[in-house]
């Protein structure tokens, strides 16, 4: 679903723009994050320093220029920063050259959508509540997919494909919302 | 891909976001990764993900006006200027030196790492290279954190006194309450300890409830971020 971004005109003014297009694509930002963080759980720490920099930058965006290409190149300097403060964490994914750049591509094509937001929260109040509760263990409350597969009393691979699938189905509704 | 590699990618990150996957298994994710297919199909996935963890977490986190104003926030810190709630100055010294005990010796001065107890007879226990100041007056107890952790076991405030705890990004009101705030770069976290809190998010002035369980993150460019407090974090 495209919408129309923020322009950066003198009137909005720079900072303001970028801080727009930063809000609207977060969740894309911290997925990109996500891929590399794995099973931490600072992963709202390491936003929070990305974010930093992005606005302390955010004159120096050219709007000729991909912002996805641009957020997720501030992301991958402080990914890197981070892991050398980590160490050798066994949870970390370390991305090479190539591999960033096919998120970064794929970054652009899920930025030109447009962001999910309020469509997102529609679509999961239109949850029933078996998938409701699931979502919520997994997404609110944190828990391992081998504890959600205790609960509902199945493997750990079935409840894998339950979650993607609802998870694709969400996406899949948040496109279709006019 | 396949669909059915597809399905195998999804299978690997699974593994990883739960901390069992292996080196080689983080090793092919990201040879899958080259890929733009792959790339696209897992973005889109973790970007569905975080976006549903966002909006469990905090409706409306998305709004903009909450954005331009924490713009505006950062810049006004970028350049010097402190924003304060009205009436409440933390850093400005008190017009009358407090009456204090003989034996309290935190009064109007930095507080050194260890346990402390203040003139209201709440306890403090501060964090090795925290930098945090005490004041003390006939308006109540002001404790500001620069950085490094605090908790706090406070008592019940007397009628017309108050005991805040003061970052740049937070403040909160504590009357007969537990709790640890913890500043980060220029992220505040503040983790009830026995029941819920308020904190005032200095850069929208929004007064958010945070439960028993719960922590907020506050910073200045981002909208607060609630999440499950760790065990080892409960003050």
């Amino acid at each position: 679903m495209a919408r129309a971004e923020p322009t950066l005109s003198a009137d909005t003014g720079a900072g303001a723009a970028v801080v727009e297009l930063l809000a609207r694509h977060r969740d894309l930002l911290r997925a990109y994050l996500r891929v590399q963080v794995g099973a931490r759980a600072d992963l709202d720490d390491l936003e929070q320093e990305v974010c930093v920099a992005i606005w302390r930058e955010a004159a120096a965006f050219d709007h000729g220029r991909s912002f996805a290409a641009w957020m997720l190149g501030f992301a991958r300097i402080h990914v890197l920063r981070w892991r050398d403060r980590c160490g050798r964490d066994r949870r970390l994914v370390a991305l090479d050259e190539t591999a960033h750049d096919s998120l970064v591509w794929a970054g652009e094509r899920l930025l030109a959508e447009g962001g999910a937001g309020d469509d997102l929260r529609r679509c999961l109040d239109r949850l029933d509540p078996a998938s409701r509760r699931l979502i919520e263990w997994r997404f609110a409350d944190g828990l391992d997919l081998a504890a959600i597969a205790r609960r509902i009393r199945t493997s750990v691979a079935t409840a894998s494909r339950r979650l993607a699938r609802l998870v694709q189905d969400l996406d899949a509704c948040v496109r279709r919302q006019p | 891909m396949t669909a059915r590699s597809l399905g195998e990618l999804d299978q690997a990150w699974d593994a990883v976001a739960d901390g069992t996957a292996d080196a080689a298994a983080r090793a092919g994710l990201v040879r899958d990764l080259r890929g733009r297919e792959a790339a696209l199909h897992l973005l889109r996935r973790l970007r569905t993900e975080e976006g549903i963890r966002l909006a469990l977490g905090r409706p409306g986190w998305a709004r903009r006006h909450r954005l331009v104003l924490a713009a505006a926030a950062l810049l006004a810190i970028s350049t010097g200027v402190w924003l304060l709630i009205p009436g409440h100055r933390p850093e400005a010294p008190s017009a009358q030196p407090p009456e204090l005990a003989e034996d309290e010796p935190f009064a109007g001065r930095p507080v050194a790492a260890g346990d402390h107890r203040l003139p209201d007879g709440s306890s403090l226990t501060t964090a090795a290279r925290t930098d945090c100041s005490l004041r003390w007056d006939a308006e109540g107890t002001l404790l500001s954190l620069g950085q490094g952790r605090i908790v706090c076991t406070v008592v019940a405030q007397e009628p017309g006194r108050r005991f805040a705890v003061s970052t740049p990004e937070a403040e909160v009101l504590v009357d007969g309450a537990r709790l640890a705030v913890r500043r980060r770069g220029v992220t505040t976290r503040v983790v009830p300890g026995d029941r819920e809190l308020r904190v005032r998010d200095r850069w929208t002035g929004e007064l958010l409830a945070v439960a028993v369980g719960e922590r907020i993150d506050l910073a200045a460019h981002c909208a607060p971020v609630r999440s499950a407090a760790k065990k080892d974090e409960m003050p």
